[in-house]
């Protein structure tokens, strides 16, 4: 059943998250989430964190530099405040996107 | 959303650093640092968690390596392992339940239950012990004041038969007056019938004249 992480609202993070899980993130986590799988950034979550996934999908709030490496999506009530580097980018109607985007991963 | 209000990591996921919680955590993964719950902290069979939990309640079916206090339950589940051979753990709790494996010290202000799959390696604190048979304990057991026994009058070889009884006497009398209250009931201390007629001092007055007769003959 557990196949993936998943921080409820009741908890904070303080520090490093790493692996190959799919994380979810629905309470509070500061710090690092590094992860070679999907980072889902769930409505009621606040992430101050350098964010780097294979997929990233954001419909809380990060407040953090953002590198998808396959994927970035910003969907509605999703707060990004940070530069986002990926190969591509979805940004629905009601996303809010403070920060520069790098879509040109191949020169790292 | 009630069914959302867990917290679970995942099997191949690692966690370096402090978390607070105060809802269900389940560790399938790793976590190394500090766990700080109002909550349940399950640390399930794959997982591991090094350095401190404080919770409610704590579960280890994985592995744990550290401090723990849990304001109510500590369980280590069968096939569990709490502290290693280089690190002994620390445990504190109302209630120590051990069917799993266990090296360290635990200190359980009620109760320590140690089921039939249990071992434990190390010094058990506790007012109430219960065993299983098939349990395996290597180690100290110190339950309550009991581990450092009062002092009972030892009768030496030369103390006098009066002085005796009346310590004997006096300790009995102790014994069931404070264990009353526990519903324990106070165990008869074992009063030894001197099998051997007690050893008695020459009278002084004989050695004395003993003595001067001896130092007339020089």
């Amino acid at each position: 059943m557990a196949d993936a992480s998943i921080f409820g609202p009741g908890t904070v993070v303080k520090g490093e998250i790493n692996g190959e899980d799919r994380v979810f993130v629905r309470g509070k986590v500061v710090g690092t989430i590094d992860i070679d799988s999907a980072a889902v950034v769930e409505p009621s979550a606040f992430v101050k964190a350098k964010v780097s996934a294979k997929e990233v999908e954001i419909s809380g709030t990060v407040e953090g530099h953002i590198t998808g490496f396959s994927k970035v999506e910003i969907l509605p009530g999703g707060r990004v405040v940070g530069n986002v580097k990926t190969a591509r980018i979805l940004i629905s109607d009601g996303a809010v996107l403070k920060g520069l985007v790098d879509m040109d991963l191949g020169e790292g | 959303m009630q069914d959302e209000q867990f917290t679970e990591i995942g099997p191949r996921t690692l966690v370096k650093g402090d978390i607070e919680s105060n809802e269900v955590l389940a560790v399938f993964g790793q976590v190394e640092g500090k766990i700080l719950s109002n909550s349940s902290v399950s640390i399930e069979e794959g997982g591991f968690v090094t350095s401190v939990i404080e919770a409610e309640t704590i579960i280890v079916a994985g592995e744990f390596q550290g401090e723990a206090i849990a304001a109510d339950q500590f369980e280590i589940s069968a096939g569990g392992l709490v502290g290693s051979l280089d690190q002994d753990a620390s445990i504190q709790a109302a209630r120590i339940i051990i069917a799993g494996d266990f090296i360290g010290e635990a200190t359980a202000s009620e109760i320590i239950e140690i089921a039939s799959t249990g071992r434990v390696l190390g010094t058990l604190n506790t007012p109430r012990l219960v065993m299983e048979d098939g349990a395996l304990v290597d180690g100290d057991v110190l339950m309550d004041g009991l581990s450092k026994p009062e002092p009972v009058a030892q009768p030496t070889r030369t103390s006098r038969t009066t002085t005796q009884t009346q310590t004997r006497r006096g300790f009995t009398r102790k014994e069931t007056t404070t264990k009353t209250g526990s519903g324990r009931t106070a165990v008869p201390v074992p009063i030894r019938k001197p099998a051997r007629p007690v050893y008695e001092p020459e009278p002084v007055s004989e050695v004395i004249e003993q003595q001067e007769t001896d130092d007339t003959e020089e």
